[in-house]
């Protein structure tokens, strides 16, 4: 095996392709582990000249033209550019920067010690040939084979990276087809083609691919594998990037140099990556900063608690003035309550009180943030949400000229929750908490502002909305008797218009009370309705399969301020769920008269 | 002939009615073709004193589907339910009984309504 060894800057673009191995082995290449210098193995080259020397032989299929085929008796996978017509002038557009950018992902990736497929960039980046890695997917084993395990433990080890990359789509499709343990033992990520500027399919990110790492959120939510990471790993892992800053940018431009980067891209590569270094940076400052240690919990019954409330002020919530006022206080009430049930639970765990409370803190939190959030309507009501009042209306706006349906009690819980109307109160008190109290509320009390009273829904990590044992569709969510059309709100909206609970919120007494979604205390849950706190901490716990670890049934969300079809995303509908066709056709032509009504609106239909 | 078919079919009707009412099947609230159906004894008990543990049915009368036993009080929260008028409840409860069998109703509404009452 003879050896050749190159100092960097020393090669020029036009020689033959390079590898930057910086851990590990990879079958016929010897491994440099020192930083910048690059090692390759003339013998073991597996490309040629040209791309017209391989002989095709067969579609991979995937998301873009992906060919295996044979060269010098080896497998080679080519991937072609991705091709478009021009809306301008018809003619065919060829997106050579997409493979450009995945062979620079993959580049970062060796050099950072994580296994890409070696590769090599033709025609200006019309084509893409990777070596073919022999070996079997991530989504080959079950969760419970040591293969799955070492797998997983290697995606997480280099998860940060996959987030500074924006590397989108490193599983893959069907739980996992762009992951491969080698035949060699190592972990490759095969495709990388929706890193860096550009999604899988080709369309650029824009701003996705922005100052901020947003994927340190959204990779977490979007896959299993990754959704238990805890902010010490993250800690941890962003210490090694920063550390190793100049190795990225070193393989960043090499890889310019191996494929012909034009200079704009290359300047516009290292100030995004720049950039979201330097997010990751301020993202370990408030890790940091969190893990001070607070050993008195001042005003409240615990040091979490304490923690909970150190940016309380700067949290934006809509909804009546005293909403904020009146959960902090209830948070305080509700933790005094429960505190027995916290130490019971603690004690049956044999951890300390406030390592169960910073537990249960991090779980609702990590349930929250990998939820979307849903209204549930009837058929019944579609025409005049969407095409008559544009909003969702409570009962309280309804007629009750009978009486029987008396709506005292959900105005004091109301007032109690929220400090809806407290103001208004005689003496501008929450009248006593008992039962008869409810009926002292007044009537000019009870129909003050009556628009603006909550508007109840749920939240769900489930795409479609779906909330049952099974967490999906079939069977029919278990919020169907208040309807069966879920409408997903814009999470920017649910943002500063939500408060939830982790089951209903209607109960005597606020001992779970509604916290605000984008940031949920652990009083919100009832330790009532759990059975088994350690399954509940689990990471199979999920909000769309809350029946499974708790009595609760559902997640409910609290919207504040109103609710308008201007906050909704999408629609979902479902056959499996409860609805008919006429159910299915009357949601379909509602949302065409109101795209005729409004028509810039990007709600979408969806029907699965 | 006829109009003695129609005055018996008239009998049997009002002679359901009764029942129903006896039954203290209390149509109290719509929305669409839904209705929500609680037993007339509890409702001293809505909004009130116990508000929570008074149960209704909801009924779909288009879909002819009968739900199961659940807590008025959580359906009222979620949706704009109207209150049903004396006239409405009187043509609901002849839908009632036109789209359901005496069975269904005695099985699936009335006999729980009965079981779990607040009282």
């Amino acid at each position: 095996m003879s050896e050749i060894s190159i100092e960097p800057g020393s090669r020029k673009s036009s020689e033959a392709p390079i590898d930057v191995l910086t851990a590990g082995m990879l079958d016929g290449f010897h491994i440099d582990t020192g930083r910048g210098r690059r090692v390759e193995n003339v013998d073991a080259e597996p490309f040629p000249e040209s791309v017209d020397e391989i002989n095709l032989v067969v579609s991979l299929g995937g998301s873009s033209d992906v060919w295996a085929g044979i060269f010098n008796g080896e497998t080679l996978v080519v991937k072609k550019a991705r091709e478009s017509v021009s809306e301008k002038d018809g003619s065919i557009e060829v997106n050579r920067a997409q493979l450009i950018d995945e062979y620079v992902a993959d580049r970062i990736y060796e050099a950072m010690g994580f296994a890409t497929p070696i590769s090599k960039i033709y025609d200006g980046g019309q084509h893409k040939v990777a070596k073919f890695i022999r070996g079997k997917d991530l989504n080959v084993f079950s969760e419970a084979q040591p293969e799955y395990i070492k797998i997983k433990d290697d995606l997480r080890r280099g998860f940060v990276l996959d987030c500074l990359l924006a590397n989108w789509d490193v599983i893959g499709m069907a739980g996992g087809d762009n992951v491969r343990l080698g035949e060699d033992g190592r972990i490759y990520r095969l495709d990388n083609g929706g890193a860096l500027r550009f999604r899988a399919r080709g369309a650029l990110k824009g701003d996705a691919f922005g100052d901020e790492v947003g994927e340190l959120d959204s990779l977490r939510k979007m896959n299993k594998i990754f959704s238990d990471i805890s902010d010490e790993e993250i800690s941890d892992q962003i210490k090694d990037i920063l550390k190793k800053r100049d190795i990225i940018f070193d393989a960043l431009r090499r890889a310019a140099d191996d494929t012909g980067l034009l200079r704009p891209d290359l300047v516009e590569l290292e100030y995004s990556i720049e950039k979201r270094l330097y997010y990751l940076k301020s993202y370990l400052n408030k890790i940091e900063k969190e893990k001070i240690e607070i050993t008195d919990p001042g005003p409240y019954e615990s040091i979490t608690t304490r923690r909970y409330f150190e940016d309380w002020d700067s949290l934006e919530l809509d909804g009546n003035p005293d909403i904020k006022d009146r959960i902090r206080a209830n948070i305080i009430e509700a933790e005094k309550i429960n505190e027995h049930r916290y130490k019971d639970f603690a004690l049956s765990m044999g951890i300390s009180v406030e390592e169960l409370k910073s537990r249960l803190r991090a779980k609702v939190e990590e349930m929250a943030k990998r939820s979307e959030f849903f209204r549930a309507t009837c058929t019944g009501v579609l025409e005049n949400v969407m095409i008559y009042d544009g909003r969702w209306k409570s009962q309280f706006e309804t007629d009750t000229s009978n009486g029987n349906l008396d709506p005292h009690y959900r105005a004091y819980q109301e007032m109690a929750m929220f400090g809806f109307n407290i103001s208004k109160s005689p003496g501008g008190f929450l009248p006593e908490n008992t039962w008869q109290a409810c009926n002292k509320i007044p009537d000019d009390v009870l129909g003050a502002d009556k628009k603006n009273r909550p508007i109840y829904g749920y939240f769900s990590d489930e795409e479609h909305g779906a909330i049952n044992d099974e967490g999906k569709i079939p069977p029919p969510t278990t919020v169907r008797y208040y309807g069966s059309i879920n409408f997903k709100i814009k999470r920017n909206v649910a943002a500063r218009k939500a408060t939830i609970t982790f089951q209903d919120s209607l109960s005597p007494g606020i001992e779970w009370p509604p916290t605000p979604a984008i940031k949920p205390h652990f009083s919100s849950l009832s330790l009532h309705g759990i059975p088994n706190i350690e399954l509940f901490l689990s990471p199979e716990c999920s909000a769309s399969k809350i029946s499974r670890f708790s009595y609760s049934s559902y997640t409910e969300v609290q919207y504040h301020g109103g609710l308008t079809m201007d906050d909704v995303e999408a629609i979902y509908v479902s056959r499996n769920n409860g609805l008919g066709d006429y159910d299915i056709q009357k949601v379909r032509q509602c949302l065409d008269q109101y795209k005729q009504q409004h028509p810039k609106s990007t709600i979408q239909l969806i029907e699965f | 002939m006829f109009r003695s078919i129609q005055t018996t079919a008239s009998k049997i009707h009002d002679s359901i009615n009764r029942i129903l009412k006896m039954n203290k099947i209390y149509p109290i609230a719509k929305l669409g073709d839904q209705v929500l159906i609680v037993n007339s004894d509890d409702l001293p008990y809505i909004g009130k004193e116990r508000a929570m543990e008074v149960k209704c049915i909801l009924v779909d009368l288009t879909k002819r589907i009968i739900d199961d036993l659940f807590e008025l009080e959580k359906h009222l929260k979620f949706n704009p339910w109207e209150e049903i008028t004396a006239e409405e409840r009187i043509i609901i409860l002849q839908n009632l009984n036109t789209r359901f069998s005496d069975e269904d109703i005695s099985t699936k509404i009335i006999k729980p309504l009965a079981e779990n009452l607040v009282k």
